[in-house]
């Protein structure tokens, strides 16, 4: 179903507009076959973030990292089992769900033989 | 049968504590875990932190599964007036929507993977989400969508059985109930 439809638009693009990128054009489908757009919208998804914002998260980042690495500050062994222990309660989770799962088959022969 | 109930409080209890893990690596920082690493950061305040569990798709995805098992607890307590037949195949159904979610995330969406050696600080959670709203925002979201697994489950264990809400015979009873499923 894919197609190709060239797309007008007169005005200023949002600075998101790039190659590639997705954008929502609103307007009218012309009789010669060409959108003219009235309004485009840059998509972004949910990493997106602003230039300044990452910038400054970047400069922040490698002044604490130095900072740290100046401290000599290691995270702390031990007690860091604590990630596969939720890892297992999860898997473990499953297999209950599973069995749960399973119950509704059980409830049927004993329903239809009342 | 009888083994829907504890069935679906054992699997809260087992939910709820890899919720409380992926908690706890989030107040301590532990930022060997890929996911934690990669929405976290030393400097963001504790209720960001743990707001940050729901920061990105994987812990999305526990928190959807922690939400779909309170649900399932909630029915497994206030379900009493239901025959224990019916009440076995909500809970049944719920199981299997279940199985699915957990699936799906320890399959490819695990939000314990390792990242190994650990980064000595986190990417940070997303600025745009660092918002009071974030915090109450989306579990309170996902209470309602997930609260729909409820009906659902409702209306397919009512049909599973044939019997709950027949006034007639029960092919007029299905007539009238797939319908409103499909």
């Amino acid at each position: 179903m894919a197609k190709r439809v060239p797309v007008t638009f007169k005005g200023i693009l949002p600075d998101l507009f790039k190659e590639g990128k997705g954008v929502v054009a609103q307007g009218q489908l012309g009789a010669n076959g060409a959108f003219l757009a009235s309004e485009v919208l840059a998509k972004h998804d949910e990493n997106y973030m602003p230039p300044e914002a990452a910038d400054a998260l970047c400069q922040g980042q490698d002044r604490r990292g130095a900072e740290q690495r100046h401290s000599g500050r290691q995270s702390t062994l031990g007690a860091h089992m604590i990630p596969e222990i939720g890892h297992y309660a999860l898997i473990l989770a499953l297999c209950v769900a599973v069995v749960q799962g399973a119950c509704p088959s059980m409830a049927l022969p004993w329903e239809t033989r009342r | 049968m009888a083994v829907a109930k504890p069935a679906a409080r054992g699997q809260f209890l087992l939910v709820l504590l890899a919720f409380c893990c992926l908690g706890y690596a989030f107040a301590e920082k532990d930022f060997s875990v890929l996911y934690v690493a990669a929405t976290s950061n030393s400097q963001l305040p504790l209720h960001y932190r743990l707001a940050a569990i729901w920061g990105a798709h994987e812990g999305s995805l526990l928190l959807w599964m922690f939400i779909l098992s309170i649900w399932m607890v909630a029915v497994s307590f206030f379900s009493t007036q239901l025959p224990e037949a019916m009440r076995a195949r909500i809970l049944g159904v719920m199981g299997l929507v279940s199985v699915g979610f957990l699936l799906f995330m320890l399959t490819v969406s695990n939000p314990f993977e390792r990242l190994i050696p650990a980064a000595l600080d986190g990417r940070d959670l997303n600025p745009l989400l660092q918002d009071p709203g974030m915090v109450i925002h989306p579990p309170m979201l996902y209470m309602g969508y997930v609260g729909f697994s409820v009906a659902f489950s409702f209306a397919i264990a009512a049909l599973l059985g044939g019997r709950l809400m027949r006034p007639g015979p029960a092919g007029r009873a299905r007539g009238r109930l797939w319908p409103g499923v499909l």
